[in-house]
């Protein structure tokens, strides 16, 4: 899964650190995120889309989709 | 900071105490264990105490709030939630590996009997094993049924 969270945070001026204490996770989990190496829940995916005023599908791009669309 | 650290940090010491007391007053085949339990409990009751004396001063109050509210979100952070339920995972994994190796390492040493009688030991390990592996399922079928 693709996500825009590194370039929505900086649009912001937020650092990982300011972003992380904003949505109550650690530091690390925000790098994570941000790399890729690491999933948010659906509750956090919301919280994420939430703070930043977006959709949820236009932070996170699942990139499987077609596969389960078709079958 | 809470009265509880408090009445727990004096309870550790007190124990401590008691068991150091013990210990010197009475000479039993249990000092040594009376010896650990009373440097644990009197190292760790002094410990407490100093913390709860350092976080309640005025001065550090709003450090130990600040200090708290971290703790509170590395706590609950769901990345390291799963580290550590996937950590776990692979313990339990290593455990069930390492009881087995040795199950067989002390039948052999005490057929060979370069250790004496293993026979406990082996029927220990063994147990362990079977413990292991059984409250395994339960807890699964048991979570299972929660979620």
């Amino acid at each position: 899964m693709k996500n825009k969270v590194e370039i929505l945070r900086k649009e912001k001026g937020l650092s990982q650190e300011e972003f992380a204490k904003a949505i109550r996770v650690s530091r690390q989990t925000v790098s994570s995120i941000e790399t890729g190496k690491y999933n948010p829940s659906l509750e956090l995916a919301f919280i994420i889309s939430n703070f930043f005023g977006k959709r949820i599908e236009k932070i996170f791009i699942y990139e499987g989709s077609d596969k389960y669309e078709k079958e | 900071m809470k009265k509880n650290n408090f009445i727990t940090g004096l309870l550790f010491l007190l124990v401590g105490m008691i068991c150091l007391v013990t210990a010197l007053l009475f000479e039993t085949k249990l000092n040594s264990l009376l010896s650990g339990f009373a440097g644990a409990g009197i190292s760790s009751g002094i410990v407490m105490l100093w913390k709860y004396y350092y976080w309640i001063r005025p001065e550090n109050k709003d450090k130990y709030k600040e200090k708290i509210e971290k703790e509170n979100v590395e706590l609950h952070d769901e990345r390291k939630e799963m580290l550590r339920d996937k950590s776990g995972r692979y313990a339990y994994i290593l455990g069930l590996i390492v009881l087995s190796i040795s199950i067989v390492v002390f039948s052999i040493l005490g057929s060979l009997e370069i250790v004496g009688d293993t026979r406990l030991i082996v029927l220990y390990l063994g147990g362990l094993l079977v413990f292991q592996y059984i409250i395994g399922v339960i807890i699964y079928k048991k979570l299972s049924k929660k979620y």
